[in-house]
């Protein structure tokens, strides 16, 4: 499995957490990859994310948006309560056309699913590089054990293992 | 394990409180997680009640932990779609 035409809108979050696992390149399984400026702002700044890091994700689309034309969105749209790059981030689907958004914000998810969005969190990422052969099944569970040790991603224990077991069971079916 | 002694030491020098009153305060504090988390795990599983998940670990966790589970249930069915 390719990345096909696969695009998304990615908040900070996911490139942060990602990074934190060395799991960065795993974003590749998106053929291209949007990201406002405001949350690429966010993502540099982060100390735990080298430069060197950013070329393992050549796919990186980034974009300047009107902040007038985000401020009435989100007046349009009752966004007032998320912050600035995740506002831009729902923005810059309606605005591309994209059905994906990239996030481990569960207030965000909730808002992009009530716009018809598909959210997408970094444990989703790493079962889909899984899943398009990019990582083996060991790697697979490696990495989702690591965003529940090593990363800043808010998630409780059960809820990888859940994903663990789920992710074995697939293995089972597919053998 | 290095930066879990940093954290100790530190703990320890900003709130003037002895390392081990420190360490009994962590090793409550992480046997408290973990007995939250088991629940919750045991809920998710449907070992346990809702009602009886809240009793123990109080409606906030109960409800942090569906939000968290249906996320996951999300990513996954996203990720395993062909």
């Amino acid at each position: 499995m390719g990345n096909g035409n696969l695009i998304a809108v990615a908040d900070a979050g996911p490139f942060i957490h990602l990074a934190e696992v060395n799991g960065l390149s795993f974003l590749n399984i998106f053929a291209r990859l949007h990201v406002p400026e405001t949350v690429w702002s966010e993502v540099v700044r982060q100390p735990q994310i080298a430069d060197a890091d950013f070329s393992k994700i050549p796919n990186v689309q980034r974009h300047n948006l009107l902040r007038t034309e985000v401020t009435k969105f989100v007046a349009e749209n009752h966004l007032g309560e998320l912050h600035s790059g995740e506002q831009e981030c729902l923005f810059l689907c309606k605005q591309l056309g994209a059905s994906i958004l990239h996030t481990d914000d569960l207030a965000t998810r909730d808002v992009a699913k009530q716009m018809n969005l598909t959210p997408v969190g970094s444990l989703g990422i790493v079962v889909r590089a899984y899943r398009a052969e990019r990582i083996s099944l060991v790697d697979a569970e490696h990495h989702l054990g690591e965003l529940y040790e090593n990363s800043s991603l808010f998630v409780t224990r059960v809820i990888v293992e859940l994903a663990l077991e789920q992710l074995g069971r697939h293995k089972t079916h597919r053998e | 394990m290095e930066n879990t002694l940093t954290y100790l030491g530190t703990l320890a020098r900003e709130t003037r409180k002895p390392e081990s009153e420190v360490m009994t305060m962590a090793f409550q504090v992480g046997v408290r997680q973990l007995w939250r988390e088991h629940i919750l795990g045991r809920y998710l599983r449907r070992q346990i009640s809702r009602d009886e998940a809240i009793q123990t670990v109080g409606i906030d966790w109960v409800e942090l932990a569906e939000r968290q589970h249906a996320a996951m249930l999300e990513d996954l069915e996203w990720a395993m779609a062909t």
